[in-house]
C-alpha cells in the first residue's frame, strides 16, 4: 500500500502545481480588469495631496496607508497598474512581433539575412541587459515611450534567437517539406506552416517575459530613468518610499513592491503553466 | 605546454570572433550617448541662467561642434589611449573613478555569484533526484517566486526586517562602518585587505556589511539557476548513458556525480552567461539600495547629474566586463565538453 | 573451454541461468494503470540464445529492463518471480542488485551512441565498469580495457580507449558498449535491439560478434528484437510476445516453420521472404498487374545527377530511368545518398549538377524555391519515412489531405469534403479518424494519411522514402499492399527508397544500388539479387537475415 500512497501524494503535489498555474491565469485576468477599470475603482483621487493625512499607516480608510504628501497609496497602486501593464505589454508585443518575424525568416532562409540579424543580436547581447536598458532610456530621455522602447529593444534578441532556433529546428521536418509538396512557396511555408507551430513556444516566452518587462521598467524607474514624479508608477513609488523606510514607514515600500512582485508572479505562473501544458502535448505527440 | 598554447589560441580566436560585437558596442554606445535627443551640453548647463553662449562654449569644449565622423574618430582615439574623459561630478578622469570603484562592484558580484551557486546547485540536484518531494516543491517555489520579486524590493524588505525591525544587520550604507579606517588597499576586496592588514574590526565590519547586498543580489539569480539545474539533472538522470551506468552496476555515488552531474553541468554553464548579465545589471539596483560605492551607484549618480562621460565609461566598462566573463565561460565549457574542441 | 555452440544446447540439458515465472509489470501513470507484462514465463540455459520477438507494445523491452531491475520508477512488478541461478531478483536488495548488474547480468542497448557518456573517454567508462566488479589497480584496469576492446574486435584499441563516443562510428560505439557489458564477466547478456540503429552490414557483424562471444564465454543471451528473421537466424529458442503476454515459445526452427499460435502465423505471413512477391504478404486481393509502358520516352530520366554539401559529395553522377507503371528500387546503407536523391527528384533541393527530365521536360534547372508554381509539382509527390512526423501537428487528418487540393486544385466546400472522403476510403482510413489531430493517430493510420495526401492530385510519380521503415511488420505488410494496389489502380510509377532489400525485392521491377553517392550496380531486381555483379551488393544481400 505504500506504493499507492506515494502515487497519491505525488498526484496531489502535481495537482497543486497545476492549481498554481490556474491561479496565475486568474491573477493575470484580475490584473487586467483592475488596470482597465482603475479610474472607476479608486477610492480616492490618486493625485490629491493632503498634508494633514501624510504618512498614515494602513487602516480601514486607507488600505495601503498614505504617502509623504498624504496621497492614498492604494489608489495610486490601482492607477499605476495601468501604466505598468501598458509599458510591459507594449514592450513585449513590440519585441514579440518584430523578433518573431525576423527570427523566423533568419531561421528558415539562413544566408545573409541570418548573418546580419545574428550580428545585430550579438551586439545587443554584448551588454548586460539592464545596463543596455539604462543607456537606451537615458539616451531617449525620461518618459513612458522611452521606457517601452528601452524594454522592447533589450528583449528583442531573445525573440529573434528563439524564433530562429525553433524554426531552424523544424525546417527539415517531414511536415514542413510536405507543406512545400502541397504547393506552398517559401514564405507560405514560413508564415503559413512554421510560425503557427512555433507560436505556442513564443507565447510561453512572452508570458514569462511580461514578468521580466514589468520588473525591468520598474527598475529603470527606480534609478530615476522612468516617468516623471507626479505620475503613479510602482517602481518609482518604491524609490520614493525607500527614503522613509528607515523611519518605519514600511508600507511605502512593501505595498508597491508587493504589487510588482504579485504582477510578476502572476505572469510567471501563467507562463510556467502554459509551458508545462506544451511539454505534455509534445510528449504525447 | 600544448594545452597552454591551445588555450591561448582559443582566447585569441574568441576575442577575434567577438570583435564585430565589440565594434558594435563601441558604435552603439557612441550613438546612444551623443546623437540621440538628450544633448549632453544642455544637460551640463543645468543652471537656469545658462545662455546659448555658455552652451556653445561647453559644446566646443567637449568637441561636440565638430562633424560626427570626426567626433567618432576622437572618441576611438581617446578610448585607445584609455581616456574616457573627465567626470563632471568628481572632476577626475572617469577611468580613475571607475578603477577606484570597480573592486567594490566585483566583490559584491563575485560574492553573490558564489552564494547563488552554493545554494542553487545542491537544491537543484536534490530536487531532480527526488521529484515531487518537498525539496522539489521548495525548489520550484524558489524558482518561481525568486524571479518575481524585484531586486530593489528584496533589498529594501531585507533592510526593513534585519536592520529596522531586529537591528541584526549593520547600517545598510557603504562597505565599512563609517567610524572605521579602511585598510590599505591591496586587492581592492575590503575583507581580504583587512585580513592582510590584520585588522579584525575592519574585517568583521566589511563582512557584515556584505551580507545583505549579497543575499539580495543572489536571490534574484538563484531562481533561473535552480530551475536549469533541476531540469538538466533530471534530463541527465533519464538519459541512456545513465541507464548504461546503472546497468554496469556502478555505485550510486559515481552514477549521480560523474555520469549525471557531469553532463548536467553543461547547460548550467551555458546559463551562467545570462546569470552574469543579470548580476551585472541588477548590481546597479542593489548598489543604489545599499549605497554601495561601486560603479553601479556611480552610474546612477552620473545619470542624475547628466555626466555623460561617466555614463559612457560605465556602459563601456560593463560591456567589457561581460565580454571577458563570457570568454571565461566559453573556455570552461570547452574544457568540460569534448564535443566542442579546444582548437 | 566448454565447446557449447549454443544450438545443440536444449533448455533442459544445461542449468537454467535465468528463470522468469508468471511475471507481471504495470506502469502506474496518471490515474489509469497499464499492464506492460502479464504472466510472462521463460527460461534461458547457459550457452543458450533466447529471442523475445514481437511488435511494438509487446512488452519486450519492459521484459529486458525488468530482469536487472532497471525499470523506471513509475513501473512496479506486481506479480511473479525472476530467478538468476536460483537467486530471486524481484526482492533482492539494491546493494545486491548493484553487484549482479554488470557482474552477472549485463546489457547491450539499442542506440549505442546515446548509451555512452558523451563527455567521458571510452576507456575510462570501461575501466569504471571493470573496477565496479573487480579490484584492480589503475594500470591493471588499463590493460583489461585494452583486452576487452580487443575481445570485441576493435582494430585500434588504444586509440578507441582514448576517444569519446562522438568520435566513433555507430558500429564502433556498439562494440565499445559490448566491451562495457563484458567488463564484469557476466553470465547473462541481455541485448535489447542491438542492431536496429545500425546499418545492415555493420549490424550483421555486431550480431556475429555477439553470437561468437556468447558461445566462447559460455554466456546465456536474451535477445530482444522485432525482427523475426534475425531471431530465426541467431536464437536457439524463440518467445513470441504480444501485448505483454507470451503467445508462443519453442525452438526457433519449429516456431517459425509451423507456428502454433494465430498471432505468430500472422507475423510470419507478414514478413517478406525470399522468392515471394507482394501477393504473399498481401492483406487483400490485389487488382491485376499493369504492364510497364514501353514508349520511347521514360517518365523520369535522371542523368549525371550530383550533389555537394561543402566538402561532402553526397551524390556523384547518378543516372537512371523510370518508366510509366514501373517501380524502381533504390537501396543502400545510410549515407549512400538515398534521401538526398529523393529530395532532388521531388525538387525540394537544387542539384549541384546533372539533369532531371520528367515527362520529357527538363525540370532540374527550375529553382526548388519556385517549383511550387510549376505544373509538375502536382505530378511528382513524396511519401515520407516517418509517417507521424510528416503531418503538421496543428492540422487534422482531413486538413492534411485537403491541403494540396485547396492549394493546387482550388477545391473548396462540399466538393473538397467529398474528394477527401473518397481519398480516405481509397487508403482505407475510416471517416471518423479524419477529424483527429496527428498525435492521436497510430503510425499505420498516419502513414495512410500521408499516402492519401500524396495521391490527392493523382500524381504520375510517387517517391517513397523508406515508407515502411518506422512500421511494425504487420502494418508494413498492409501499407505495402495498399501502395501496390494504388500503383496498379492508378498506373503510378514508384521510386522506392529503402535499406530493406527484402521489401525492395518484393515491390520493384528494377533496382539501383547506391554506395557513397555512386551507383554501384543497377538492373532487373531478380538478376541483381540472385546474381549480384558487385561484391558490395553481395555483402548487402548476405548481411540481411531473411526468412527462408
Amino acid at each position: 500500500m505504500s506504493v499507492r500512497t506515494a502515487i497519491d501524494r505525488r498526484r496531489s503535489w502535481a495537482a497543486r502545481f497545476d492549481l498554481a498555474a490556474l491561479i496565475g491565469g486568474f491573477a493575470v485576468a484580475a490584473l487586467v480588469v483592475v488596470a482597465v477599470a482603475a479610474p472607476w475603482l479608486v477610492p480616492y483621487d490618486p493625485y490629491a495631496s493632503n498634508a494633514a493625512q501624510a504618512l498614515q499607516p494602513p487602516s480601514l480608510a486607507h488600505w495601503a496607508g498614505t504617502d509623504q504628501i498624504g496621497r492614498d497609496v492604494f489608489s495610486r497602486l490601482l492607477i499605476a497598474a495601468r501604466l505598468d501593464l501598458l509599458i510591459a505589454a507594449a514592450a513585449v508585443f513590440a519585441s514579440f512581433a518584430i523578433g518573431t518575424f525576423a527570427g523566423a525568416l533568419a531561421g528558415y532562409f539562413g544566408g545573409w539575412f541570418d548573418r546580419v540579424t545574428g550580428r545585430l543580436v550579438d551586439v545587443l547581447l554584448a551588454f548586460p541587459l539592464f545596463v543596455l536598458a539604462m543607456a537606451l532610456a537615458a539616451a531617449l530621455g525620461t518618459g513612458v515611450a522611452s521606457l517601452i522602447v528601452a524594454t522592447a529593444v533589450v528583449n528583442l534578441p531573445f525573440y529573434v534567437r528563439l524564433a530562429r532556433a525553433e524554426v531552424n529546428a523544424r525546417r527539415g521536418l517531414g511536415w514542413v517539406e510536405a507543406a512545400r509538396l502541397c504547393g506552398r512557396g517559401p514564405l507560405g511555408v514560413v508564415f503559413g506552416a512554421l510560425v503557427p507551430n512555433v507560436l505556442p513556444v513564443l507565447m510561453v516566452q512572452a508570458s514569462t517575459n511580461l514578468a521580466w518587462a514589468i520588473l525591468n521598467a520598474a527598475g529603470l524607474s527606480f534609478v530615476g530613468l522612468g516617468v516623471h514624479p507626479p505620475t503613479a508608477e510602482w517602481g518609482m513609488m518604491v524609490a520614493e518610499g525607500a527614503r522613509y523606510l528607515a523611519s518605519g514607514h514600511w508600507w511605502l515600500v512593501v505595498c508597491p513592491g508587493g504589487a510588482l512582485a504579485a504582477a510578476a508572479l502572476a505572469f510567471t505562473l501563467l507562463g510556467d503553466g502554459l509551458g508545462d501544458r506544451l511539454d505534455l502535448r509534445g510528449r504525447d505527440g | 605546454m600544448r594545452v597552454v598554447s591551445l588555450l591561448l589560441a582559443r582566447v585569441a580566436k574568441r576575442l577575434l570572433a567577438a570583435l564585430p560585437a565589440i565594434a558594435g558596442v563601441l558604435v552603439l554606445t557612441f550613438v546612444l550617448l551623443r546623437v540621440l535627443p538628450g544633448d549632453p551640453a544642455s544637460l551640463y548647463a543645468t543652471s537656469p541662467s545658462a545662455g546659448e553662449a555658455e552652451i556653445a562654449a561647453i559644446q566646443a569644449d567637449l568637441g561636440l561642434d565638430r562633424p560626427l565622423p570626426e567626433q567618432f574618430w576622437i572618441y576611438l582615439r581617446d578610448l585607445a589611449r584609455g581616456d574616457l574623459g573627465t567626470s563632471l561630478m568628481t572632476g577626475r578622469p572617469v577611468v580613475a573613478d571607475l578603477a577606484r570603484r570597480l573592486p567594490a562592484s566585483l566583490e559584491l558580484i563575485a560574492a553573490a555569484f558564489a552564494l547563488a551557486l552554493l545554494v542553487s546547485l545542491p537544491l537543484g540536484i536534490a530536487a531532480a533526484l527526488r521529484p515531487h518531494s518537498l525539496v522539489d516543491l521548495g525548489a520550484r517555489v524558489l524558482a518561481t517566486v525568486g524571479i518575481a520579486v524585484p531586486t530593489f524590493v528584496t533589498g529594501l524588505v531585507l533592510i526593513e526586517i534585519f536592520y529596522v525591525l531586529f537591528g541584526w544587520a549593520p547600517d545598510p550604507t557603504g562597505r565599512l562602518d563609517i567610524f572605521l579606517i579602511p585598510p590599505e588597499q591591496v586587492t581592492g576586496f575590503l575583507g581580504l585587505d583587512a585580513l592582510i592588514a590584520g585588522d579584525h574590526a575592519a574585517f568583521s565590519s566589511a563582512l557584515a556589511k556584505l551580507v545583505l547586498p549579497t543575499v539580495t543580489l543572489a536571490v534574484f539569480v538563484m531562481a533561473p539557476m535552480v530551475r536549469i539545474t533541476r531540469t538538466a539533472m533530471r534530463a541527465a538522470m533519464a538519459s541512456d548513458f545513465v541507464r548504461t551506468a546503472e546497468a554496469m552496476g556502478l555505485s550510486r555515488f559515481r552514477v549521480v556525480l560523474v555520469y549525471g552531474l557531469g553532463n548536467a553541468l553543461l547547460p548550467v554553464l551555458t546559463l551562467c552567461g545570462t546569470v552574469i548579465s543579470t548580476l551585472l545589471g541588477a548590481s546597479v539596483l542593489v548598489e543604489k539600495v545599499f549605497a554601495w560605492p561601486g560603479i553601479g551607484s556611480y552610474s546612477v549618480d552620473a545619470l542624475m547629474a547628466g555626466d555623460f562621460a561617466a555614463v559612457q565609461g560605465f556602459v563601456l566598462m560593463m560591456a567589457g566586463l561581460f565580454v571577458l566573463m563570457n570568454l571565461a565561460i566559453d573556455l570552461c565549457y570547452r574544457a568540460v565538453d569534448p564535443r566542442v574542441s579546444l582548437a | 573451454m566448454v565447446s557449447a555452440t549454443g544450438s545443440t544446447c536444449g533448455a533442459g540439458m544445461a542449468e537454467d541461468v535465468l528463470q522468469v515465472e508468471g511475471l507481471s509489470v504495470r506502469y502506474g501513470g496518471h490515474g489509469a494503470q497499464e499492464a506492460a507484462l502479464r504472466e510472462v514465463s521463460l527460461s534461458i540455459a547457459s550457452g543458450e540464445v533466447v529471442a523475445a520477438v514481437g511488435e511494438s507494445g509487446a512488452g519486450k523491452s519492459t521484459l529486458a529492463a525488468t530482469v536487472p531491475r532497471l525499470l523506471p520508477p513509475s513501473a512496479t512488478i506486481t506479480n511473479g518471480s525472476v530467478r538468476f541461478v536460483r537467486e530471486e531478483l524481484t526482492t533482492a536488495s539494491p546493494a545486491r542488485m548493484r553487484v549482479l548488474r554488470g557482474g552477472e547480468i549485463a546489457m547491450v542497448f539499442q542506440n549505442p551512441r546515446a548509451a555512452l557518456n558523451p563527455i567521458r573517454r571510452i576507456g575510462r567508462q570501461i575501466a569504471d565498469a571493470v573496477r565496479a566488479h573487480r579490484s584492480l589497480p589503475r594500470r591493471g584496469a588499463r590493460a583489461e580495457v585494452v583486452a576487452l576492446l580487443e575481445a570485441v574486435k576493435i582494430a585500434d584499441p588504444e586509440r578507441v580507449a582514448n576517444a569519446y563516443a562522438h568520435e566513433l562510428s555507430g558500429g564502433q560505439c556498439q562494440r565499445a558498449l559490448i566491451a562495457l557489458a563484458l567488463a564484469g564477466r557476466p553470465r547473462l547478456l541481455i541485448a535489447d535491439e542491438p542492431t536496429t540503429a545500425l546499418d545492415t552490414v555493420t549490424g550483421a557483424a555486431v550480431m556475429e560478434l555477439l553470437a561468437g562471444l556468447v558461445a566462447e564465454r559460455d554466456m546465456a543471451m536474451l535477445l530482444v528484437t522485432h525482427d523475426l528473421a534475425l531471431a530465426a537466424k541467431r536464437a536457439d529458442r524463440i518467445v513470441v510476445m504480444k501485448a505483454g503476454r507470451v503467445v508462443e515459445t519453442g525452438p526457433s526452427s519449429s516456431v517459425l516453420a509451423t507456428p502454433g499460435d494465430a498471432y505468430t502465423r500472422a507475423l510470419v505471413a507478414a514478413t517478406p521472404r525470399t522468392g515471394r512477391g507482394i501477393e504473399a504478404i498481401a492483406s487483400e486481393q490485389l487488382p491485376p498487374v499493369r504492364p510497364v509502358a514501353v514508349e520511347a520516352e521514360p517518365l523520369l530520366a535522371v542523368s549525371d545527377l550530383s550533389m555537394r554539401f561543402g566538402a561532402v559529395q553526397a551524390l556523384d553522377r547518378v543516372s537512371f530511368e523510370v518508366r510509366r507503371g514501373e517501380s524502381l528500387g533504390i537501396v543502400g546503407e545510410s549515407g549512400a545518398g538515398k534521401s538526398t536523391l529523393a529530395r532532388l527528384i521531388c525538387r525540394l533541393d537544387d542539384p549541384s549538377a546533372g539533369a532531371i527530365r520528367f515527362e520529357g521536360r527538363e525540370i532540374g534547372k527550375i529553382p526548388a524555391r519556385g517549383f511550387h508554381r510549376m505544373p509538375e509539382r502536382r505530378r511528382i509527390q513524396l511519401v515520407f519515412q516517418d509517417p507521424g512526423g510528416s503531418l503538421d501537428p496543428r492540422l487534422t487528418a482531413f486538413e492534411a489531405i485537403a491541403e494540396p487540393l485547396r492549394r493546387m486544385a482550388a477545391l473548396g466546400g462540399g466538393c473538397l469534403k467529398e474528394t477527401v472522403a473518397d481519398l480516405a476510403e481509397r487508403v482505407q482510413l475510416s471517416r471518423e479518424l479524419l477529424e483527429r489531430p496527428p498525435h492521436t493517430l497510430s503510425e499505420g493510420q498516419a502513414a495512410r494519411v500521408g499516402i492519401a495526401r500524396a495521391i490527392a492530385l493523382s500524381p504520375n510519380l510517387l517517391v517513397l522514402d523508406e515508407p515502411t521503415g518506422a512500421l511494425d511488420v504487420s502494418v508494413q505488410a498492409a501499407i505495402l499492399t495498399l501502395l501496390e494496389r494504388l500503383k496498379r489502380e492508378m498506373g503510378l510509377s514508384f521510386v522506392f527508397i529503402s535499406h530493406d532489400l527484402a521489401v525492395v525485392r518484393m515491390m520493384c521491377e528494377r533496382v539501383v544500388v547506391l554506395r557513397d553517392g555512386r551507383v554501384v550496380e543497377a538492373g532487373p531486381t531478380e538478376t541483381v539479387f540472385s546474381q549480384p555483379a558487385e561484391d558490395y551488393t553481395r555483402r548487402l544481400i548476405e548481411a540481411l537475415p531473411v526468412l527462408e
